[in-house]
């Protein structure tokens, strides 16, 4: 339950930092460099890394 | 041994005309010399296609009458508008070509298109007659023992001048007008409407009315348009995105250099940023299919 819940936050956490970091991207990169490919790429990456950190927080420790 | 019987198919058909030419007035409504204006489809010796159905027509058609030299008038097909008071009829003519009658009162219409494209348009009532020809190399109007022609290949001239003056205090043109207006705003359809309403165009053009064909065309596509739909937006869900986030962006550094030496606000500026860009970004992926 309770790391259910850890990966929820982090899912969530993660999908609203993605939209700072694309934000943060789309602006700043080369309009050539611009693509929806890039978009999606970038924000599943930063979901992924917020769901992993998630989990590595919330395993079970050995004490 | 096929070309032989269709060269005597041919010259059968051939002779058949000539007889048929030589007996009645209803195989000159067939022949060449039955139709002289603007060199409608006509029966040709050359042509053994043409000169057969003309042949089998002119001959049943004399037939029929029984008698030599009397006109054969083809059935007309009638309609009638109420909503504009008009009485249309329409008949096959001479040479392939049709016949469109139309009478409002006073007015009488009678508009005779080619199977090549041509019409004359002659608009009478008791008092004023007004003939439009319209060939492919120029428009001739004709009013009262005047004509005036526009040639296509000639240069800008004062031609449409003098076309705009003679049919100034047209009567017929006047009445044909308006009966056109009562077509459209009746939303008549109907091949003989529209084919008045067509030479409206042409007419409106003369006297001046420089809109008209333009009006008359889109009265004309509104069913068609009134079928399409937009299958998509004008901008997808990426380039709305991309365009407002490049916009939030230039808000933001405007509003940090606004505030410059106050970090106070410009962290403001900052969380107005965020609030802005997380909105973008749930509209894409709402707009992109996942609808939270």
């Amino acid at each position: 339950m309770g790391r259910t819940l850890a990966v929820l936050t982090g899912l969530a956490c993660g999908i609203l930092l993605a939209g700072a970091g694309v934000g943060l991207l789309i602006p700043l990169l080369p309009r050539a460099w611009r693509s929806e490919q890039l978009v999606w790429t970038t924000s599943a990456t930063l979901v992924a890394l917020c769901v992993g950190a998630a989990l590595l927080v919330s395993r079970p420790s050995r004490r | 041994m096929k070309n032989r019987e269709r060269r005597g198919v041919g010259s059968i058909a051939l002779l058949v005309v000539a007889i048929g030419a030589s007996t009645g007035g209803a195989a000159r409504a067939e022949s060449a010399h039955g139709a002289p204006a603007f060199g409608a489809v006509s029966c040709r010796a050359g042509d053994s296609s043409y000169a057969e159905i003309g042949a089998r027509a002119s001959a049943k058609e004399t037939g029929r009458t029984g008698q030599s030299g009397s006109e054969v008038r083809r059935a007309a097909q009638v309609t009638r508008s109420d909503k504009a008071d008009v009485t249309f009829e329409i008949r096959p003519a001479a040479g392939g070509a049709i016949e469109l009658s139309g009478r409002s009162g006073e007015l009488q219409v009678k508009k005779t298109v080619q199977s090549s494209g041509d019409s004359v348009l002659e608009l009478s009532t008791p008092h004023d007659r007004v003939t439009f020809t319209v060939t492919g190399q120029s428009t001739s109007v004709t009013r009262g023992g005047t004509t005036v022609e526009l040639r296509r290949s000639a240069a800008a001239s004062d031609e449409s001048d003098r076309v705009r003056r003679l049919l100034a205090d047209s009567q017929a043109l006047l009445r044909f007008r308006a009966v056109n207006a009562a077509l459209i705003e009746s939303d008549d359809r109907s091949p003989a409407s529209l084919a008045f309403i067509t030479s409206d165009a042409v007419a409106g053009l003369l006297t001046g009315d420089v809109g008209a064909p333009r009006r008359i065309a889109q009265f004309m596509a509104r069913p068609g348009q009134s079928n399409v739909r937009r299958a998509g937006m004008v901008m997808d869900c990426y380039s709305l995105m991309e365009t407002r986030m490049v916009d939030a962006w230039n808000d933001y550094m405007g509003c940090v250099a606004s505030v410059l030496g106050y970090s106070y606000f410009q962290d403001l500026c900052a969380y107005r940023w965020v609030v802005q860009n997380e909105s973008y970004w749930f509209n894409f992926i709402s707009c992109s299919g996942f609808n939270f």
